[in-house]
């Protein structure tokens, strides 16, 4: 779901990253320290997921644990996201320097609704956990299709989206499976620290 | 009609070029300066992906638009020394640009973009712990 550098024009990533940097701020300051032991084990678990591929129509891909990340972090699940975005760029091929501001702002956007799912909607927490799970990928996989849409680019807004959408019910399963057993384990940890 | 199609028969053996006029050759060569690009994932699946490919002397306009075939490789024949530029895109936000530097009907390649290099990921855990440590220095020094 990752963005190569090359298909956005340089003025859109830098507009992207002027952004993402903002994003990064507001979410990152005054952070804790119990926090940031919380957020370093969490972009651990992130990152490494997101090493094991999968194929889905040819396509390889992988998770990214947005909806649990959104779910466990609130608004420190950004400069998260954004760690691991920088390393998956560097050490996996995930992505790019450039385009980093637009992923990071992509699945950003999801981890944003994630949280907020998680947090406002009056549902049973499992459907809530399965329900942030599927929007924190599929809201970046339209956002994604979206972009491609407006840069004239790829193979079609409803191909990347069908192709995605599968990849976000396996988010949401996994994340649903992941909360569950947080609440047995260590419920203290989904209480979010966007309060 | 019959004398008409006779003619038309006789010009025909006569003059091929004329009535085949849109008539397509195809002929069969190896070459030893052909360059192969094989597309894979990082997972080693091979990869659908459209290969354009630029001459060292026209820098945007397109030498050769390939597709890849079912092994994931497309090829190409230089016509000239020097660098030349190659990008495989997928079309699903996938991509890498390559050099490959022809010489003496020779060819070396290289990536670039995405492409790994150690330093930067030194640069970055670099970055990344002074930015965490000037984040938490007050607050560890408060507690």
């Amino acid at each position: 779901m990752h963005v190569a550098d090359g298909i956005f024009p340089v003025t859109g990533c830098v507009v992207a990253h002027l952004a993402s940097a903002a994003c990064l701020y507001s979410t990152g300051r005054n952070v804790q320290v119990p926090e940031a032991s919380k957020m370093g084990l969490v972009a651990a678990a992130a990152f490494v997921v997101s090493t094991m591929q999968f194929p889905v129509a040819g396509l390889p891909t992988h998770l990214g644990l947005y909806g649990l990340l959104g779910i466990v972090l609130g608004k420190r699940a950004f400069p998260v996201l954004y760690v691991c975005l920088l390393f998956q760029s560097l050490l996996l091929q995930h992505g790019g320097l450039l385009s980093l501001g637009v992923n990071s702002l992509n699945m950003g956007l999801g981890t944003g609704a994630a949280w907020w799912m998680w947090k406002f909607l009056p549902i049973r927490p499992a459907l809530r956990a399965l329900g942030a799970g599927v929007i924190g990928a599929f809201l970046p996989a339209l956002m994604l299709a979206w972009e491609f849409e407006l840069a004239d680019y790829g193979r079609g807004f409803y191909v990347v989206a069908s192709l995605y959408s599968i990849v976000a019910v396996l988010e949401g399963i996994v994340t649903a499976l992941a909360v569950s057993f947080l609440e047995r384990a260590k419920p203290e940890i989904l209480v979010s620290g966007a309060e | 009609m019959t004398r008409g199609i006779v003619w038309v028969k006789v010009l025909w053996i006569l003059f091929p070029w004329v009535v085949e006029a849109h008539g397509l050759d195809a002929k069969v060569e190896t070459s030893a300066r052909a360059i192969v690009i094989g597309c894979a994932y990082s997972n080693g699946d091979r990869a659908d992906a459209e290969v354009l490919v630029y001459s060292p002397h026209e820098a945007t306009r397109i030498f050769q638009r390939l597709q890849t075939d079912l092994r994931g490789n497309a090829s190409f024949v230089p016509d000239a020394d020097g660098i030349w530029r190659v990008v495989v895109d997928d079309g699903m936000g996938h991509r890498e640009e390559l050099e490959v530097i022809v010489e003496d009907s020779t060819a070396t390649a290289h990536g670039r973009g995405a492409n790994t290099s150690l330093r930067s990921v030194v640069l970055a855990v670099l970055a990344l712990a002074i930015a965490g440590w000037w984040m938490l220095r007050k607050r560890v020094n408060g507690t």
